[in-house]
């Protein structure tokens, strides 16, 4: 006879009511866990993911209609006041958004210590017990005394793993835990994940839209497509050889799967031309404290993107990817430098229609009172089109022209992006600054508004700066790529060229790839040094750092073949070679 | 925010409905006063009818000189609910166009409005009405000006920082991309954000203003024989409140449901306008 497996989901359907009768999220779904076992449910927005995470949680909210069947270890869970007992102490979770999930009024300690109390530890082992917790999960235990604001995204979600660990669960359920983390962040907090569940035997729902995660990482691979399970199985084996064609439809959306976009002669006019430029931030102090010294976020970068060429500017969250792409499009004010836009000077701080930015959430960028049709049509009559073609303007990115009528909330996240694009490019500019324009969409939705811009941007010859931490989707839009750190610029190369730059290269290493085991993790989390004359800004975290990467910051030096460096060791050891 | 049952409207919308039709029950009544009223609102009465409870000839009893009291009330809304709408609708102004000019103008304009904001604030607001009312002839209008002139301030500082939130915001940062003029600009994406925000703020004033016309007509500073205001009824029946109740309480119930009902709609709006409101019920 069969062992009774942790959890067992039956013919689980959920349906909300809506204004045009119920919406099924879940549409009849299997799906079992077993203790020790890591299972990954993947599937694009929408699939119902995030509802099969609530209802193991009993957490769906009170109008949703339930049915089907939850057995834990054979015994029903029904939402009730039994289910609800099983959370934290039997069934644990942890979200996308950790910063939400932490009261931002308490040190991390005293969070700790209360849910370690919860637990049911007596007072005088809680401290003891949370300390554990936190080497648990990698971090030092001088943590305790922070607030939350203090702590990097990493470590807050380390933090919010160390709480969901604080009952001793036996299943936990992590809900898309490093969207919203760096490649190299994203690695450390997985690996910890991993080992964690490891030595605890528990089970884990790792609940992703991104395939690329899963191998390496998981046991077993469920796909979710409309509310049912279309494919489970061992991970290793579906991901070989897909049975399903959501799943393959997952796979192929992945950008280290899509055409790289190759290299472009260096014929075309530059579009934008940045020479020296620097951004500050002054650090304002209130009548109580003092502000500290400015903040330097980008320091002399130099930068060209041609007529119809892409280029990806890629570094960590921090690095002054932003900064960059606000001072270039005229929304911040520049500490020093100059910009060409078409070969003109743009006096700082003041924005200008030439320079388009798409923001990574959509939602934010568009009005959410005006209807897209406006918002498009504002855009065109601000470029000298009174009456604009809207509906042409909206199938150019492939939307129906019904949307005009629609207003962004009524949208999905690809709508809305498309949406945004339109209105960039209806104000006819000469350069799209493009700021992770995608990185809060699905794979298969990001997949479709690459292709698309990738079309419309060889139709009609504008420049793209692409701002990004993703570098196989970098590669996938852009023909070159500049990377950052620190707010410098440390390396410069043609988009299909292998990497030089060690802190390049930790990205191409920490870069989830399929069929790949993971990688292995860099105990390094934060920030490298401030002020460039201590040396190399990266050197901290730097594998191949010597006693003189110290001394001084290095140069960023031409290197033949179109590119740039800044790393003295590197390019003497090529230089013998 | 507020979850709509499945099927039916929320509590919030039923209280707003009452607040909406007690709003409009009050206008109206108050409009059609004329010939609502069954008597004229200053027809003198014998001896005989003075001070009379009420009864089926006067519903809400007469006054010392047997003026009807229910001809008054519906006359007297109007006083007041004229002077609460006309002061509420300058102040509003005042306050948004101060506001908004100081977020989204140059950092100096900032300084100095809110520095004229502060001192306006920082005087006593009722001193500042008994001044002026003292130093002339009262009257309506001038009651009307006085509280609007006094009453912008904390419109201006709400408004302005509701758009000092808002200039950061990505849409509006998008906006500026357009080049569009900084009027058009506060006109299209500004504005509109602060309204739903500037109407319940000045529904809740309504009421504020109201009491306020009330007060300056108790005083003797506001409406003056022969108009009538529910201030000035409460003024006249103070001496008769243990004999005569009906003189303050039904004026007083007047004022109380107004203040209500408006603060009611206030909520309503606030919920009618928010742009997510039409689709509750979609797919979370």
């Amino acid at each position: 006879m069969r062992e009774v497996p942790l959890l067992a989901i039956d013919r689980l359907a959920v349906a909300f009511p809506g204004p045009h009768g119920p919406v099924h999220a879940l549409d009849g779904l299997d799906l079992t866990l077993d203790a020790g076992r890591i299972t990954a449910l993947v599937g694009t927005s929408g699939s119902g993911k995030t509802v099969t995470g609530l209802a193991i949680l009993g957490l769906l909210p009170r109008e949703a209609a339930v049915t089907g069947q939850l057995h834990w270890r054979g015994e029903p869970l029904d939402g009730g006041p039994t289910h609800r007992a099983r959370l934290g102490r039997e069934i644990a979770m942890i979200f996308q958004d950790p910063g939400a999930c932490l009261d931002p009024v308490w040190t991390v300690g005293a969070q700790l210590v209360e849910t370690v109390r919860a637990a049911g530890v007596p007072r005088r082992k809680a401290a003891a017990r949370a300390e554990a917790l936190l080497a648990e999960v990698h971090l030092s235990a001088d943590l305790r005394a922070r607030y939350p604001h203090q702590l990097s995204g990493g470590q807050k979600q380390r933090v919010m793993l160390a709480l969901a660990l604080a009952g001793d669960p036996d299943l936990l359920v992590a809900d898309e835990p490093t969207t919203a983390l760096d490649v190299t962040i994203q690695a450390g907090v997985l690996d910890t994940l991993q080992t964690v569940v490891r030595q605890r035997g528990m089970a884990m729902l790792f609940v992703t839209h991104d395939l690329s995660l899963v191998s390496g990482f998981a046991d077993r691979l469920a796909v979710i497509h409309e509310g049912r399970i279309v494919e489970t199985g061992d991970a290793a084996a579906v991901l070989a050889s897909p049975a399903r064609v959501h799943t393959q439809d997952l796979l192929d959306a992945l950008p280290e799967h899509a055409p790289p976009r190759g290299t472009m002669p260096v014929t075309a006019d530059p579009v934008l031309d940045i020479e020296a430029l620097h951004v500050v931030h002054a650090r304002r102090g209130t009548p109580w404290r003092r502000g500290g010294p400015p903040l330097t976020a980008v320091r002399d970068v130099d930068l060209v993107v041609r007529a119809g060429e892409a280029v990806a500017l890629v570094g960590e969250s921090g690095c002054g990817k932003t900064s960059l792409a606000l001072a270039v499009t005229g929304h911040l004010e520049r500490g020093g430098g100059e910009v060409r836009l078409d070969g003109a000077l743009r006096p700082p701080g003041a924005p200008t229609r030439a320079a388009q930015l798409i923001f990574q959430d959509a939602a934010a960028a568009l009005d959410p009172r005006q209807r897209c049709g406006d918002a498009v049509a504002e855009a065109a009559a601000a470029a000298g089109d009174a009456r604009p073609d809207v509906a042409a303007r909206l199938r150019e990115v492939s939307l129906p022209s019904g949307t005009a009528a629609r207003r962004p909330h009524q949208l999905s996240g690809g709508q809305r992006q498309r949406v945004a694009l339109a209105r960039a490019l209806a104000a006819r500019p000469r350069l799209l600054v493009a700021d992770e324009p995608t990185a809060s969409l699905d794979v298969v939705v990001q997949a479709r508004i690459v292709s698309l811009l990738r079309e419309l941007q060889d139709d009609q010859g504008w420049g793209l700066l692409w701002i990004t931490h993703d570098l196989p989707l970098a590669r996938s839009v852009c023909h070159r790529l500049v990377v950052m750190y620190g707010g410098e610029v440390v390396e410069e190369l043609p988009a299909d060229d292998e990497p030089l730059h060690p802190y390049t290269r930790e990205l191409v290493a920490m870069t989830p790839r399929l069929g790949h085991p993971w990688p292995a993790a860099r105990a390094f989390e934060g920030y490298g040094k401030e002020d460039p004359s201590g040396g190399c800004a990266y050197a901290p975290r730097c594998p191949l750092a010597e006693a003189s990467c110290g001394r001084g910051n290095p140069p960023l030096i031409d290197v033949p073949g179109g590119r740039r460096l800044r790393c003295p060791v590197v390019g003497r050891n090529r230089g013998t070679h | 925010m507020s979850r709509a049952a499945p099927g039916g409207r929320s509590p919030l919308d039923a209280a707003a409905g009452w607040g909406l039709g007690l709003v409009l029950a009050v206008a109206l009544l108050s409009v059609f006063a004329g010939s609502l009223a069954p008597h004229a609102p200053s027809e003198v009465g014998g001896a005989e009818t003075h001070l009379q409870a009420p009864s089926r000839e006067h519903p809400l009893g007469t006054d010392v000189l047997g003026r009807d009291v229910l001809s008054r009330l519906l006359h007297g809304g109007r006083a007041s609910l004229a002077v609460g709408w006309l002061s509420v609708l300058l102040a509003v102004v005042l306050g948004t166009a101060v506001g908004l000019a100081a977020a989204i103008g140059p950092a100096w304009l900032d300084r100095a409005l809110m520095a004229a904001t502060d001192v306006f604030l920082a005087f006593p607001r009722i001193f500042l009405i008994l001044l002026l009312v003292a130093l002339s002839t009262p009257s309506l209008i001038l009651v009307t000006v006085v509280i609007g002139v006094t009453g912008w301030m904390s419109v201006a500082r709400l408004v302005r920082a509701e758009a000092l939130a808002l200039r950061e915001r990505e849409f509006v940062l998008s906006a500026r991309g357009l080049e569009l003029s900084a009027l058009r600009l506060v006109l299209r994406h500004v504005l509109p954000h602060v309204a739903p925000l500037v109407l319940v703020a000045a529904t809740l004033r309504l009421g504020n203003a109201v009491l306020l016309e009330s007060f300056l007509s108790y005083l003797g500073l506001g409406a003056q024989e022969p108009l009538v205001s529910w201030g000035a009824m409460i003024e006249h029946g103070q001496g008769h409140l243990l004999d005569a109740w009906w003189l303050t309480a039904f004026p007083g119930l007047a004022i109380t449901v107004t203040v209500v009902s408006y603060n009611l709609l206030g909520d309503g709006i606030r919920d009618r306008l928010d742009p997510r409101g039409g689709s509750r019920g979609e797919t979370p």
